[in-house]
């Protein structure tokens, strides 16, 4: 059981290099109001009874810069950075609401706040309105 | 084993006659013979009998006079079909090259050689030996249909309609052509890649368990979400080569994206679903509906048509649902 509000978890101190490279990008994505509240949330995500998922999710708003390399032979993808919202984590993924549509098996790297940059693969990707996509990534591993 | 009610299923075994597979006469009629018993139902209602033994020789004039009896299907013992295929493979270059036959016939003898190819293709299990099958098989099917003025209508009365997977592919591939065609693609080269992506979007149904593919009463939430995989798995077991373009990618991954966003695996709709993936969903929802199902009739054409056209601009595209639609109209 949690035992802390959000406001009272020690936040790692934000990464200068990241802010910078943030500061120079535009976000795009169009949150639903429907998920206004569900993005206000902390602690951990109910599980239904029929998933198959291994280890338990957890709330995890923040902003992060997703980085596009070459992905798939038949995708024309330029190399690119592009904010993302995460939404939550576990210990094999992370979700976040993307402004575009990926594919599965693109691997990316994907830059936190806290500086740390981790290689993932797209698992699943669905439409939420024209200007948010709810991708869900798998880590590869970390650097 | 079901008893046989059309002559797209099995027929039963009994002590005196083994279990039978039909084969379309037109199939049979080369010069270069088939090593396999072959059965005959004289009387519709009747099982079929043996007519001919397999060390037996037998000419194309006498098929000539079975078709001039009226007798179009004939059958094969289920344990002949590996050799049947081989004497399909045999005679394909010099049948699809014989100009003295009709297009649509020379289109059925492809249709069932290509069904062959793709069964033992898809038993492999390799995506190299699909991709590489499919793609001979593609190139055929673009090089007889790109030229030749077969009708949708006569397509449609050449080809098979069970439920077999490796029939719903060729089916959907050869419509994908017929309806490219009709659409305005005329490039030889670009119909092949249709062709083969047809051939291709159903790749992973063949992680789908047959019980569940065939199972006759309604599927469980569980089992439905098995079978919506199969774009996605699909799509991933192609994505990385690069022998495919995005286009005939998106027929395998996008097919099942409705134009109202309420398809799967991405709820795209509109524009977004890649056009050759909306051409594709038309197509693949007519050929399922006009085709025997476990757990349904076959629709005749006139009925398949009306149904996808209330699906114009909700599930389907409405322009590739027109253009189908007046292909189809004789």
């Amino acid at each position: 059981m949690l035992d802390r509000r959000d406001d009272a978890v020690a936040v790692a101190p934000a990464n200068e290099a990241f802010d910078e490279a943030f500061a120079r990008l535009e976000c795009r994505i169009s949150i639903p109001r429907e998920w206004l509240e569900e993005f206000e949330r902390g602690g951990a995500l109910p599980t239904a009874t029929d998933e198959l998922r291994r280890y338990p999710r957890f709330h995890f708003r923040s902003r992060a810069i997703l980085i596009y390399r070459t992905t798939l032979p038949a995708l024309p993808r330029k190399p690119g950075r592009y904010v993302v919202l995460t939404k939550n984590v576990s210990r094999q993924g992370i979700c976040f609401l993307h402004e575009e549509q990926l594919f599965p098996t693109e691997r990316m790297t994907l830059w936190l706040p806290s500086g740390g940059q981790t290689e993932v693969e797209v698992v699943r990707c669905m439409r939420v309105n024209e200007r948010s996509y709810d991708v869900g990534v798998r880590f590869l591993h970390s650097q | 084993m079901a008893q046989s009610t059309c002559d797209d299923t099995f027929v039963a075994a009994t002590p005196d006659c083994p279990e039978l597979i039909p084969v379309p006469l037109t199939a049979l009629d080369s010069a270069s013979g088939i090593a396999v018993d072959l059965y005959v139902k004289w009387d519709p209602a009747a099982a079929p009998v043996l007519y001919r033994e397999h060390h037996l020789p037998a000419g194309p004039e006498e098929f000539e006079r079975l078709a001039a009896q009226g007798i179009h299907t004939v059958y094969i013992p289920a344990g002949g079909v590996d050799e049947y295929h081989r004497y399909l493979r045999r005679n394909l270059p010099t049948i699809l090259h014989d100009a003295s036959l009709p297009p649509e016939r020379r289109y059925e003898f492809l249709s069932e050689t290509g069904r062959g190819l793709l069964q033992e293709a898809f038993r492999h299990k390799s995506t190299d030996t699909v991709v590489n099958t499919a793609g001979q098989l593609a190139e055929q099917m673009a090089g007889m249909l790109a030229g030749s003025q077969i009708i949708s209508l006569d397509l449609f009365r050449v080809l098979r309609h069970d439920y077999h997977t490796f029939t719903h592919s060729f089916n959907v591939a050869s419509f994908a052509l017929a309806l490219a065609k009709a659409l305005g693609i005329s490039d030889e080269e670009e119909l092949g890649k249709v062709a083969l992506a047809g051939l291709l979007h159903d790749l992973g149904k063949l992680n789908v368990p047959h019980a569940i593919l065939n199972k006759r009463g309604p599927l469980t939430h569980a089992e439905r979400a098995v079978v919506q995989r199969h774009p996605y798995d699909g799509f991933v077991q192609l994505c990385h080569r690069d022998d495919l373009t995005w286009g005939q990618l998106m027929m395998v991954y996008q097919h099942h994206e409705r134009i109202d966003g309420r398809g799967y695996p991405a709820r795209i709709g509109g524009d977004e679903i890649h056009h050759l993936a909306r051409l594709c969903a038309v197509v693949d929802v007519f050929e399922a509906i006009s085709s025997v199902r476990p757990y349904r009739r076959a629709l005749p054409v006139p009925q398949a048509l009306e149904f996808i056209n209330k699906q114009a601009g909700t599930h389907l595209d409405e322009e590739m649902v027109r253009c189908w639609t007046a292909v189809m109209t004789p």
